[in-house]
C-alpha cells in the first residue's frame, strides 16, 4: 500500500503523464509539460479519433467545452476560476489541470475567513529574521509565490471565502506578474516565470461568500461548473469515483447496477422533490450533488465491508443515503419520509427487485432518527 | 480505376486501419459506396440538400445557372404547391402552412392540426422556387406526401403537436415561438435521429453541437469544391446517416416518403415530354439512397399504392417565420440559422453567386453574373485533407471580438479592449485545441463567454445571445398584402386611418381622440375585436381606455402590432372565418354552444356579444342559451361571477329604451327558483363555501323584487331558509344562516343578537365565534342593514375574546375585508362612524352600545291627548275614588274597565290656586264640606 493516504494527481497518474508527454509533439505554451490537446485527452480520457497507441481513462465528467475553455485561459494571459454548487468537481478538474500542465497540483492556498495576505504573498521566519535580520533566507514564499518562481500554476481553493483585501492582494500578481517585497533593499522583486498562471474555485451556492471586486473579476476568466443531471454521466462519474475508492481500500465488492440506477433514480427524484417544494422546510438542506451520491456509495461499501457481510446492500444504501443527507432534525427527517412514502415506496410496489430491500432499509434508518 | 472503386479502395483502407475485424466494417462502407454510385447514375439527376445550408444553396445555384432544368422536382407537401405564387409577396423568412380546424379521421386530441414549412433565402430549396418562378418554362412540383398524409402516417399513440426543441437554450423571445404549435417540416433534413450514433459522431469529433459538426465536416469542405464533389459527399452522408443513424421507426418513414416521392415523380414524368436528364429531383441527402425502396429511381416500373386523403378540409397559407423559430422548431442550436445566413452572404460575395430570388416583376432585366470556378476538389481530396477555407479572413475575427465587447458595454459588462484582445487570442487558442485553421463562430462564441461572463448577466442579455444577435441577429419575415388572406386583408384596410406603416415591424403607439376624429371609433371596435381574439400576443394592447357596458369612451391609447412577428395571430384567424366578425361571432357561439359550455361562459359571451359585436341577434340567442344552461347547472361554483354579470346585464339593459329583454327576466326569475331550490342542499354540502352560498343568497336577495314581479313566490325561498337550518352546523354558514333569516322575517334583530351573545358568553364556544361572525358579515354584500349589528358584533370580539383567539383571527379579518372593499367595507365604515364617538372629548363619554346597562321598558304613558293641570287633577280625584267614578260613570251609561295604568298617584294632586272656582269655593265653605262629606 502507498504511504500516502492520498496521492496527488501527478503522483496518481505520474506513469500516464510520463508517457503522454513522451508522445506529445503539439505546440506547448510556455513550460508547459503538454500540449493543450493532450491536457484535454488527459482531463477527458482519449477517443480513436486521437490515434493514440494507449487508451487514456477520463478522469473528470463534464462538458468537454468547459474543459477546452479552462486550458486556453490557462494559457492566455488571465487566470482561472471556476464556479459552481458544492460537489461539482471543482477542485478535482483544477488540480487535473495542474498536474497535467505542471505536474504540481500542490501549490494550494485554502482560501477561509482567516486568510491574510501572508498566506497569499509571503511571510518571515521570525526566529531567521531576529538571527540574521531579513533577507531572501529568511522569507518564507506562499504557495501563489513558489508557482511564481517556479513558472508552475497556483491554486487558491474557495476564493470568496477570503475577506475583499485578502482577495484584491491576487490583482497585482494576475497583473503585473511580479510581487515585490518592500522590506529587502535588494532582490526585492520576485518575478513570475512564464507558465505561471493561477486556478481559482469558487463556491456559487455558499452564502457567506464575499463577493469579487470588478478590478479582479476582469482578471479571471469565470467557468461554471454545473451539476450534473445527466444520469449516464452521473452514473460515470459515481462508477469512475467508486472504483477509485475500492482500489485505495483494497476492497474486493462489485457495486451491482441496478442498485446504483436505484441510487441515481433516488438522487433524480429527490432533486425533482426539491425543485418542486414551495419553501426551505419542504427541501433537504443539501445540494444533491454526484459528490454526495459518491459519499453514499463510499459510506454503504465500508459499512458494508466493515460491519455487514462484505456484499453491497440495498439497505445498507438507503441507510447511508439517510444518514448521508439527513441534516436537520427533524426537518429533513420529515422531508425525506413524506418522500419515502410517496416515491420509493411506488417505485418498490412497482419495480420490486434492489427497490424492496433500499425501500425498507431507508424506513428503518428514519426510525432510528426520531 | 472509376471514381467509385477509388472511393471504394479508400473506404476499405479505413475499415482496415479502424479495426482489427473488417467484415462487418468493409461490408457497411461498401454499401455506403454502391449508394453513392446509384445515386449518381440514376437518370433523374438527383440534388441533395440539407436544410438551411449556404453549401446546398451555393450548388443549387450553380447547377441551375448551368443545367437550367425543366422541371424542378421537390421533396415538400404536394397541397403546398399552390401556395408557390404568393411567395413574390413575401419577405423571407416565411413558412407555408396548411391548417385544419376541424378534421375527419385523426384523433380529437390532434386538433387543430397546423403544419408548417419555413423557407430562408440561403435555402436550396428557395432557390430552386426562384428560378422556377422567374422561367415562364420552369416547371416546379411538390412530390412528397400531402399534409394530410403527415398526420396519416404519424405515430397515434403520441400527440404530434408537440414540437421538438433544444432544452439547453433558453427561450425567452416571442420570435421563437412564432409557429406556434404546429408540426415542422423542412427539406433536407439529416441530423441523426439514432442518439447513440449522434453522441459517438460529436463525442468522436469533441463538439457538443450537431450544427457544429455539419458546418466542419459538411459546409466547409464543399461550399468550395465542384458540384459534382458536393453532390458525392451529400450522397455519402446520406447514405451514412440512414443506414446508421437512424432509428428503425425513422427509416421505415423514410423508405415511405421514397416509396411515394418516386411514384409521384414516374406518374408527372409519364405524363410529360421531358426527358428526365433534363429535370432534377431535389431533395434532403437520406432520401438519395436506395433503401430497399422497390420504387426508388427510374429504372424501376414498380409504383407505392398511394392512400386516399381523408375527408379532412385543409387550408392554405403564410405566416412569417423567423431564424429563431426554425431554431426553435427543429432543436437546432440558437444562432445556428443566422450563422449559415452569414456564411451565405461571404459566399455570395466570394464566388460572384448571383442568387435567384422572387420578386413581384416576373421578369428581372438584370443578367445574371457568371459564378466563379470553385476550386476543383475532387472527393478523394475532399475527404483525406481539410478544405482550404474560403473564409480565411482575420480581419472579421478581430471585428467580431471589437463587436462583441461593444455590444457587451451597451448591455451594462464591464468590457473593455482588454477583453477584446484576450477574446481574439482565446478563440484562436480554442480553434487550435479543436483542431480547425481559423476559430469557426462557435469558437468565438465559446470565447466571447469565458472572457466576458462573470456569474449572472446584468442586463436583459447574456453574452451568447449578443453573439448570436452581432453574427447575423434573428431576422422575422412577413406575408406581403396580396399574399394574405381576405381577412387580414380587411384589418389592415380598415385600420389604414390609423397610418400604421406597413414596413415596420415594431409595435406602434396609437393615440385615438374620438372628439375630434369619430371615424376613428370603427378602428377602435375593430381592435377591441382583436384584443379578444388573440389574447397573449401584442397584435392589439389597450394602453389607456376600457370596453364596459354601456361606455362611450373619448380617448384610448393602444399598442398595435399587425406586421412582423405578431402578423401571424391575425393571419391564424384567417383560417376561421373571413372577417374578424364572423371569427368572434363563431368563438362566441362556440364558448355558448360548445360541449364544455357553462352558464358562466354563456354569459360573458353574452357580454362580448353586446359590447364586442352590438349584435341583438346573437345577444339574445346566447341569452336564452345561458338560461338553459342555468336550469341543468349544478352546485354553486359559479355563483359568484354569475350574480356579477347579471346584475350588470341588468342594470346595462334597465337603461336602454327597450328595457330588459325576455332572456334577462328569464334568466332571473330561474335563477331565484334554482338557487332557492338549492339552498338547503348547499348548506349541508360540505363542499359548497361561506362565498358560494352568499353569491347565491346575493343573487336571490339582490333580484327578488325583479323575480317577484316575474311571478317568483316568495314564499319558496322563506321555506328553503327554515329548511336549511337543520342541515348545517358549520359556524360561518349558520352565520350568514341567521343573517338572511332575519332577511325573511324568521329571525329577530334581538334573537340574531342573543344567538352570537350565547356564543361569546359560552366558554368553549367563544373559539369559534370569529367563524360565526366572519359568515354574518358575508351577508353584508346582499344586506347593508345588518352592518349596525354587524359593527356592535365586531366591537364585542375585539373587546372580550381572548387575545389567543382574536390574534390569529384579525390577519384573516382582513384578508377576508380586504377583496370586498367596494361592496362590504363602505356599509360598515359608515356604521362605525355613526356609533363611535366624533371627537376627543366624546371619547371619555362614550360607552359601547353594548356596555349599556339594559334600559328599563319605558312607563306606559297614557294614551290621548295631553291633559291641563286641572284636567289631571281631575283625573287623579277620579282614579281615588274608582267606586264613585264608576257609578258616575253607569249613570252616564259609560262602558270599560280599568287598565293596569290607571294608578292612583301616590300623592294628591295639587289643587289648582287662584282663578275664578277657587274664589268660588273659598267664598262657600259650607257647600264645599257637604261635597266633600257626600263623596266620602
Amino acid at each position: 500500500m502507498s504511504e500516502q493516504l492520498r496521492a496527488p494527481a501527478e503522483i496518481k497518474y505520474a506513469d500516464e503523464l510520463d508517457w503522454l508527454e513522451s508522445i506529445d509533439d503539439g505546440r506547448k505554451p510556455f513550460s508547459w509539460r503538454l500540449s493543450p490537446k493532450l491536457v484535454r485527452v488527459f482531463v477527458l480520457g482519449s477517443r480513436p479519433r486521437d490515434g493514440l497507441a494507449r487508451e487514456v481513462p477520463q478522469k473528470w465528467f463534464g462538458p468537454a467545452a468547459l474543459v477546452e475553455k479552462a486550458i486556453v485561459t490557462l494559457a492566455s494571459d488571465r487566470g482561472l476560476l471556476l464556479i459552481g454548487d458544492p460537489g461539482t468537481g471543482k477542485s478535482w478538474l483544477a488540480e487535473l489541470l495542474a498536474a497535467a500542465v505542471c505536474r504540481d497540483s500542490t501549490q494550494v492556498v485554502q482560501g477561509t475567513a482567516g486568510t491574510t495576505e501572508d498566506h497569499i504573498k509571503y511571510a518571515w521566519n521570525v526566529a531567521e529574521v531576529i538571527g540574521k535580520g531579513q533577507s531572501r533566507d529568511s522569507m518564507i514564499p506562499s504557495p501563489i509565490m513558489s508557482a511564481m518562481q517556479a513558472g508552475n500554476l497556483g491554486r487558491f481553493e474557495e476564493l470568496t471565502r477570503c475577506t475583499s483585501d485578502v482577495q484584491d492582494a491576487l490583482i497585482s500578481i494576475l497583473s503585473e506578474k511580479y510581487v515585490t517585497i518592500p522590506e529587502l533593499d535588494d532582490d526585492n522583486v520576485v518575478f513570475a516565470k512564464p507558465g505561471f498562471n493561477i486556478i481559482a474555485t469558487a463556491n456559487s451556492r455558499d452564502r457567506g461568500v464575499n463577493d469579487l471586486s470588478s478590478a479582479l473579476k476582469r482578471r479571471f476568466n469565470f467557468v461554471t461548473i454545473p451539476v450534473v443531471t445527466n444520469k449516464k454521466a452521473e452514473k460515470s462519474i459515481v462508477e469512475f469515483r467508486v472504483k477509485d475508492l475500492l482500489a485505495r481500500n483494497q476492497f474486493d465488492v462489485d457495486l451491482p447496477p441496478a442498485l446504483l440506477d436505484v441510487l441515481l433514480q433516488t438522487f433524480a427524484d429527490l432533486r425533482v422533490a426539491a425543485q418542486n417544494a414551495s419553501s426551505d422546510d419542504e427541501r433537504l438542506e443539501s445540494a444533491l450533488s454526484t459528490a454526495e451520491q459518491i459519499g453514499v456509495v463510499e459510506d454503504a461499501i465500508l459499512h458494508g465491508q466493515f460491519f455487514g457481510e462484505a456484499t453491497l446492500a440495498p439497505e445498507f444504501l438507503a441507510s447511508s443515503l439517510v444518514g448521508t443527507l439527513v441534516r436537520r432534525v427533524p426537518e429533513d427527517v420529515s422531508v425525506m419520509n413524506k418522500f419515502w412514502h410517496a416515491v420509493v415506496e411506488k417505485r418498490a410496489k412497482e419495480q420490486g427487485g434492489d427497490w424492496v430491500g433500499f425501500l425498507q432499509g431507508g424506513k428503518d434508518a428514519m426510525e432510528l432518527h426520531r | 480505376m472509376s471514381e467509385t472503386d477509388a472511393l471504394l479502395e479508400q473506404l476499405r483502407a479505413a475499415a482496415a486501419a479502424f479495426t482489427d475485424s473488417d467484415a462487418h466494417l468493409q461490408r457497411v462502407l461498401e454499401t455506403m459506396a454502391a449508394d453513392v454510385a446509384r445515386a449518381r447514375n440514376e437518370r433523374l439527376p438527383i440534388f441533395p440538400v440539407i436544410h438551411h445550408s449556404p453549401a446546398s444553396a451555393v450548388h443549387m445555384v450553380r447547377w441551375l445557372r448551368e443545367r437550367r432544368p425543366k422541371i424542378v422536382f421537390m421533396e415538400m407537401c404536394e397541397d403546398l404547391l399552390a401556395l408557390k405564387d404568393d411567395l413574390r409577396d413575401c419577405t423571407l423568412p416565411v413558412a407555408l402552412q396548411a391548417f385544419a380546424g376541424e378534421t375527419v379521421g385523426f384523433p380529437a386530441a390532434w386538433t387543430p392540426l397546423s403544419v408548417v414549412a419555413p423557407l430562408t433565402e440561403f435555402s436550396a430549396e428557395y432557390q430552386a422556387m426562384a428560378y422556377a418562378l422567374q422561367n415562364d418554362d420552369v416547371e416546379l412540383i411538390f412530390v412528397d406526401r400531402s399534409v394530410d398524409h403527415v398526420f396519416q402516417w404519424a405515430d397515434r399513440s403520441e400527440d404530434p403537436e408537440e414540437p421538438a426543441h433544444d432544452d439547453e437554450d433558453d427561450v425567452d423571445d416571442d420570435e421563437a415561438r412564432l409557429h406556434g404549435a404546429a408540426v415542422g417540416i423542412e427539406i433536407g433534413q439529416v441530423a441523426p435521429t439514432f442518439v447513440e450514433f449522434r453522441e459517438f459522431l460529436l463525442d468522436n469529433a469533441r463538439m457538443s453541437r450537431f450544427e457544429e459538426w455539419t458546418s466542419l465536416y459538411i459546409e466547409e469542405p464543399t461550399i468550395g469544391s465542384t458540384t459534382a464533389t458536393y453532390r458525392e459527399i451529400l450522397f455519402l452522408v446520406g447514405s451514412l446517416f440512414r443506414r446508421l443513424g437512424s432509428t428503425p421507426h425513422d427509416r421505415e418513414e423514410i423508405r415511405k416518403r421514397d416509396r411515394f416521392m418516386w411514384t409521384r415523380i414516374k406518374e408527372h414524368l409519364a405524363a410529360r415530354d421531358v426527358p428526365p436528364e433534363a429535370c432534377v429531383f431535389l431533395c434532403g441527402a437520406a432520401h438519395a439512397v436506395d433503401d430497399d425502396c422497390p420504387e426508388w429511381g427510374l429504372a424501376s416500373d414498380a409504383r407505392f399504392d398511394i392512400p386516399a386523403r381523408t375527408e379532412t378540409r385543409w387550408l392554405y397559407g403564410f405566416i412569417p417565420s423567423s431564424y429563431g423559430a426554425i431554431e426553435h422548431q427543429f432543436g437546432h442550436a440558437r444562432g445556428a440559422v443566422s450563422l449559415s445566413e452569414s456564411r451565405w452572404k461571404k459566399a455570395c460575395r466570394t464566388w460572384d453567386i448571383d442568387p435567384f430570388t422572387i420578386s413581384r416583376n416576373k421578369k428581372q432585366a438584370k443578367k445574371a453574373k457568371v459564378p466563379k470556378a470553385p476550386a476543383q476538389l475532387s472527393l478523394g481530396v475532399v475527404l483525406s485533407a481539410p478544405p482550404e477555407l474560403a473564409e480565411a479572413d482575420a480581419e472579421e475575427l478581430v471585428q467580431w471580438c471589437t463587436g462583441v465587447v461593444q455590444a457587451a458595454r451597451q448591455n451594462r459588462y464591464l468590457a473593455s479592449t482588454a477583453d477584446a484582445i484576450a477574446i481574439y487570442e482565446t478563440s484562436i487558442l480554442l480553434a487550435r485545441m479543436r483542431s480547425r485553421k481559423r476559430p469557426s463562430p462557435f469558437d468565438f462564441i465559446d470565447a466571447a463567454e469565458t472572457c466576458l461572463e462573470k456569474g449572472a448577466p446584468p442586463g436583459r442579455r447574456n453574452i451568447r445571445q449578443l453573439c448570436n444577435r452581432m453574427l447575423g441577429g434573428d431576422r422575422v419575415g412577413q406575408v406581403g398584402y396580396d399574399s394574405l388572406p381576405p381577412l387580414v386583408q380587411d384589418v389592415y384596410d380598415r385600420l389604414a386611418p390609423l397610418g400604421i406603416s406597413a414596413d415596420t415591424k415594431r409595435i406602434t403607439r396609437v393615440l385615438m381622440d374620438f372628439v375630434k376624429h369619430p371615424e376613428k371609433r370603427a378602428c377602435s371596435k375593430l381592435l377591441w375585436r382583436l384584443n379578444w381574439l388573440t389574447p397573449g400576443t401584442r397584435v392589439a394592447r389597450p394602453i389607456m381606455g376600457e370596453l364596459k357596458l354601456g361606455m362611450e369612451p373619448k380617448q384610448e391609447s393602444w399598442d398595435v402590432g399587425l406586421h412582423g412577428a405578431e402578423q401571424r395571430a391575425v393571419i391564424q384567424l384567417a383560417f376561421e372565418g373571413v372577417t374578424v366578425e364572423q371569427v368572434l361571432e363563431r368563438r362566441l357561439s362556440q364558448a355558448a354552444f360548445g360541449p364544455d359550455a357553462r352558464t358562466v361562459t354563456a354569459l360573458e359571451a353574452v357580454e362580448g356579444a353586446l359590447i364586442l359585436l352590438d349584435s341583438p341577434r346573437l345577444t339574445e340567442s346566447l341569452g336564452h342559451r345561458s338560461v338553459e344552461l342555468l336550469r341543468n347547472e349544478l352546485g354553486a361554483d359559479d355563483a359568484a361571477e354569475i350574480f356579477e354579470r347579471i346584475r350588470r346585464l341588468v342594470h346595462h339593459f334597465r337603461g336602454t329604451a327597450e328595457g330588459l329583454p325576455t332572456w334577462l327576466s328569464d334568466f332571473v326569475a330561474t335563477g331565484y327558483a334554482h338557487y332557492a331550490t338549492q339552498l338547503p342542499g348547499a348548506f349541508g354540502d360540505r363542499g359548497v363555501r361561506p362565498e358560494q352560498l352568499a353569491a347565491m343568497l346575493s343573487f336571490v336577495f339582490t333580484l327578488e323584487s325583479l323575480a317577484l314581479a316575474m311571478g317568483c313566490n316568495r314564499s319558496q325561498l322563506v321555506i328553503a331558509i327554515e329548511l336549511s337550518a337543520p342541515q348545517t352546523a358549520d359556524p360561518e354558514k349558520l352565520g350568514l344562516l341567521w343573517a338572511a333569516e332575519w332577511l325573511v322575517q324568521v329571525r329577530d334583530e334581538e334573537a340574531v343578537r342573543r344567538a352570537f351573545g350565547a356564543i361569546l358568553d359560552h366558554p368553549l364556544g367563544r373559539t369559534a365565534f370569529p367563524r360565526y361572525l366572519s359568515g354574518f358579515l358575508q351577508a353584508l354584500g346582499f344586506a347593508p342593514r345588518i352592518a349596525p349589528i354587524g359593527v356592535e358584533l365586531l366591537g364585542r370580539a375585539f373587546a372580550e375574546l381572548p387575545d389567543h383567539v382574536l390574534l390569529p383571527w384579525m390577519p384573516a379579518l382582513l384578508g377576508e375585508l380586504r377583496p370586498r372593499q367596494a361592496d362590504v367595507l363602505p356599509a360598515l365604515f359608515k356604521e362605525v362612524g355613526r356609533s363611535l364617538p366624533r371627537d376627543l372629548a366624546g371619547l371619555d363619554r362614550w360607552e359601547p352600545a353594548w356596555m349599556r346597562p339594559a334600559e328599563a321598558p319605558p312607563a306606559a304613558e297614557p294614551a290621548g291627548p295631553e291633559l291641563s293641570d286641572g284636567a289631571r287633577a281631575s283625573r287623579a280625584l277620579l282614579l281615588a275614588h274608582r267606586g264613585a267614578t264608576d257609578g258616575w260613570a253607569a249613570a252616564f251609561g259609560a262602558t270599560g274597565a280599568w287598565t293596569e295604568g290607571d294608578v292612583a298617584p301616590a300623592a294628591p294632586a295639587p289643587v289648582p290656586t287662584g282663578g275664578a272656582a277657587s274664589e268660588l269655593l273659598a267664598r262657600h265653605p259650607a257647600s264645599l264640606e257637604a261635597w266633600a262629606r257626600s263623596l266620602g
